[in-house]
């Protein structure tokens, strides 16, 4: 590797005698050198023996986990504001099995980096097994009467994305043309280098994994050697941050409430029936009026169908626990309401339902809160609830119902407050 | 009177990381962790990623070119994320991940409060490493605690876990915008000697953490590796030097970046209530509660999980007789991992747990726990 010095260092190469994984390594320096710097190069490397190629070069090297290296190599591309830095890839065929969900979302972005899989049709360093690469006949340790299945076929997998693939034999002629295009490519570009590993898949398979005669081996599995430049220069993907923080929405307390404990109140109904947001509304009313509140709300995964609930704790104290099973005061509004709640019902001391909803085994104040529409019930019990007990004045919803964004919901709000006041 | 906010911790925590300085924030769907990541997003410092493997991928990819990163999610997500966090301990990456808890086993509850993960973030690195946890136990710490958090993770160049739960996360409370604060965001060293002599593990200051070089252009090469390595960042085999190198990746010796403990002992109390997360607000109203009623308690809110400070446990010994220690889980996770540290060691102290599975342990759960003691 003393031809190339500009990106080999003098460390000795680690892999055996007539590794594939050393041609392409060569070839990959000495081209490199014709285009960059090695200040500008990051090489990530994935896990296996292709991994010991880190102290061979330069330039910055990291080395990660087992098949991971492309999606590492995505997350410094990416965030890289400058288009100065080169990201290259190299990892077996292994690496490109596990990770190959990698391999694929750095073609959909079309992140900024070269790819080079060095396919030598096994798991070289862990003993030679099959990968999901290895071609129909060739025996490997995990597949001593020889593969079965059809193997991965990278460059097919690629070919919806519109991103530069190759494809050629680690000791092709090609080679260095092939990887020029992919290092100078601005976009995702993968290169499929052909070997294998003497160690292993050599001893194995003498007769058709030999210097002589891989090629017409690989040829008679239709595996197409080539280029296939993306069809559009579409732009790479860039993170590029713009913060905006969001500022805190202060709320001054203005009002004075008529609290000298804390009270608990559920709020019972159904999904997509507004009680999150009434919840929220009386929440902010309480706060203006100088209450400490806490707020959890609940309702199914499927959150368009079923119930949804409101647990509201007031207090002029902090609040510490919300944990209490014994309410002060339960709302409910619609049968989904009751269906959830049912059980818990009897624990509060006041329930108050709509008065077309049934409790037979309890005893419950019936209003008609649904009079107002099914969207505006939730917000009418809570109204309803701050004329009877008086936590804090009606005044102090009026400015938090002035606080909805939404026109529309804002004036129905404001006309459910004017006539329970009416009532 | 003073201004409050209505809020939950979701959009504290976002607050505590913008002010912190994360600028690179990605993210895969997942209750109750999932409005974190959309709220990074809406303040421009988020990405989606088709996966927690990737997450963490990108989050060591973007934390190498200098950005300060961030993820959130919750334990099914954490556990994909784990062979990653190992990664980035080793190589030595700034990270902060957000864990909010629910119910588990497995998928188990996704709506669920639970603080079931606490002993699968201690011991989710191979070999006994540690990874920082850091866990507010109230609303209002979401801030502060995810800026130490974020500090932590680049003084120490290592990946550091915000613990949280569904409760806190999700739940609203008021907030006096006064109460909020907002330590002083740290950054890591950056090495400033002669190119020559920068070595990527080597050059280690007081924590005995090396300066940290972000890839490219002018700067020195690079080296970086999650395998074994010696402190030209190069793969070795286990040598001294290279005992040496991955020895110092425990954290412990850095105690003093670590969030105290909140004290609240009373002089004379026989017992000493510990909690943590949201569950400590239970805690506080257990011990208000009996205090009312003339029973001296002391109580103490632990909000640094990991690496367990056991001398600010210790600390807090003196007279107690009973320890009860109460959690959101099945078999009093935190419990198990004080008594691994030997922390009540030579102390005369009954520890008792108050733990439960699946609903909030109330404040008079932990009374009764307390009264045990009081009644000998
Ligand atoms: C998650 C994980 N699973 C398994 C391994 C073990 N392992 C190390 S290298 C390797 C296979 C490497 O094969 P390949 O990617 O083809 O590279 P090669 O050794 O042939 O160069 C495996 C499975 C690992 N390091 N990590
Ligand atoms: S085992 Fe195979 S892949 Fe590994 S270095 Fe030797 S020849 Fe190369």
């Amino acid at each position: 590797m003393k031809d190339s010095p500009a990106f080999a260092t003098d460390a000795k190469n680690p892999w055996c005698d007539g590794c594939g994984h050393s041609p392409v390594t060569r070839v990959l320096q000495e081209t490199l050198a014709q285009h960059f710097d090695p200040s500008n190069v990051v090489l990530v490397t994935d896990i296996g023996c292709i991994g010991m190629a880190d102290s061979l070069f330069t330039c910055h090297t990291v080395h990660g986990l087992h098949g991971r290296a492309p999606a590492l190599a995505a997350g410094i591309a990416m965030t890289r504001n400058d288009q100065s830095l080169k990201v290259v890839v190299m990892m077996g065929d292994g690496g490109a099995a596990i990770g190959l969900q990698h391999i694929l979302e750095c073609a959909r972005l079309n992140q900024n980096l070269t790819l080079i899989v060095c396919n030598n049709q096994t798991y070289g360093m862990t003993g030679g097994q099959q990968s999901a690469y290895t071609l129909p006949g060739v025996r490997t340790s995990t597949s001593p009467h020889g593969v079965q299945e059809t193997p991965f076929d990278l460059c097919r997998l690629l070919e919806g994305f519109d991103v530069l693939r190759a494809r050629t034999a680690a000791t092709a002629h090609e080679l260095p043309e092939y990887l020029t295009q992919c290092l100078r490519h601005n976009g995702f570009s993968m290169l499929e280098t052909l070997n294998y590993c003497p160690s292993y898949t050599g001893k194995f398979n003498p007769e058709t994994l030999t210097p002589k005669a891989m090629r017409d081996f690989f040829a008679a599995h239709g595996l197409e050697l080539g280029m296939w430049p993306a069809a559009t220069a579409r732009p790479s993907y860039r993170f590029s941050p713009t913060l905006q923080p969001a500022a805190l929405a202060s709320i001054i307390p203005k009002y004075s409430h008529g609290l000298t404990k804390p009270v608990q109140i559920l709020l019972a109904g159904s999904a997509g029936g507004g009680v999150q947001s009434a919840a929220e509304i009386f929440a902010q009313g309480a706060i203006l009026s100088g209450l400490h509140v806490a707020f959890r709300g609940e309702y199914p995964v499927t959150v368009g169908k079923g119930f949804s609930t409101a647990i509201l704790v007031l207090s002029p104290e902090p609040i510490l626990s919300t944990s209490q099973e014994h309410g002060d005061l339960a709302l409910v509004v619609s049968a989904d309401g009751l269906a959830f709640t049912r059980n818990d019902l009897p624990k509060h001391a006041s329930v108050a339902v709509d008065q077309s909803l049934e409790t037979p085994d309890f005893a419950a104040t019936k209003i008609d809160f649904r009079q107002f529409g099914t969207r505006q019930a939730a917000l009418a019990a809570l109204i309803w609830a701050l004329q009877q007990y008086h936590y804090y004045p009606l005044a102090a919803m009026r400015e938090a119902i002035d606080a909805v964004r939404s026109n529309r919901v804002r004036e129905s709000c404001h006309a459910t407050l004017e006539k329970l006041g009416r009532l | 009177m003073t201004p409050c906010t209505f809020v939950d911790g979701a959009s504290l925590i976002c607050r505590g990381a913008l002010h912190a300085g994360v600028d690179y924030f990605v993210g895969y769907p997942i209750t109750p962790a999932s409005g974190i990541c959309q709220q990074m997003i809406e303040c421009g410092v988020g990405m989606p990623a088709s996966d927690e493997i990737t997450a963490l991928q990108y989050l060591i990819g973007a934390s190498l070119n200098g950005h300060k990163a961030m993820t959130a999610t919750s334990g099914p997500g954490f556990m994909l994320m784990s062979e990653g966090i190992g990664a980035a301990l080793a190589m030595e990456v700034p990270l902060t991940i957000v864990l909010v808890q629910r119910l588990g086993p497995a998928t188990g509850s996704a709506t669920a409060n639970a603080q079931g993960d606490v002993l699968l973030v201690g011991n989710i690195v191979s070999g006994g490493f540690i990874v920082p946890t850091i866990c507010p136990s109230t609303l209002e710490e979401c801030v502060e605690m995810t800026v130490h958090a974020v500090n932590i993770s680049q003084l120490l160049r290592i990946p550091v876990v915000l613990l949280t739960e569904k409760s806190m996360v999700l739940g609203k409370r008021s907030v006096a915008i006064d109460d909020l604060i907002y330590p002083e965001p740290q950054s890591s060293s950056r090495f400033d000697g002669a190119a020559e002599r920068f070595k990527p593990y080597g050059d280690l200051d007081a924590r005995e953490v090396p300066p940290f070089q972000p890839l490219g252009t002018p700067r020195p090469q690079v080296r970086v590796t999650a395998s074994t390595h010696n402190e030209e960042g190069l793969i070795a085999r286990f040598n001294e030097s290279v005992r040496l190198n991955t020895e110092r990746l425990l954290v412990n010796k850095s105690l003093d970046l670590f969030p105290a403990a909140v004290r609240d002992l009373q002089p004379g109390a026989t017992t000493l209530v510990i909690s943590y997360g949201y569950t400590a607000y239970a805690a506080k109203e257990a011990v208000r509660n009996l205090r009312a009623r003339g029973q001296a308690v002391s109580l103490l809110i632990v909000r640094t999980i990991f690496p367990v400070r056991v001398d600010d446990i210790r600390s807090a010994l003196a007279g107690v007789e009973r320890v009860v220690i109460a959690e959101e889980n099945l078999t009093g996770l935190y419990r198990k991992a004080l008594l691994a540290e030997d922390t009540f060691r030579g102390c005369a102290v009954d520890v008792v747990g108050v733990h439960v599975m699946g609903r909030p342990i109330t404040p008079e759960e932990i009374e009764a726990a307390c009264n045990g003691a009081v009644a000998g």
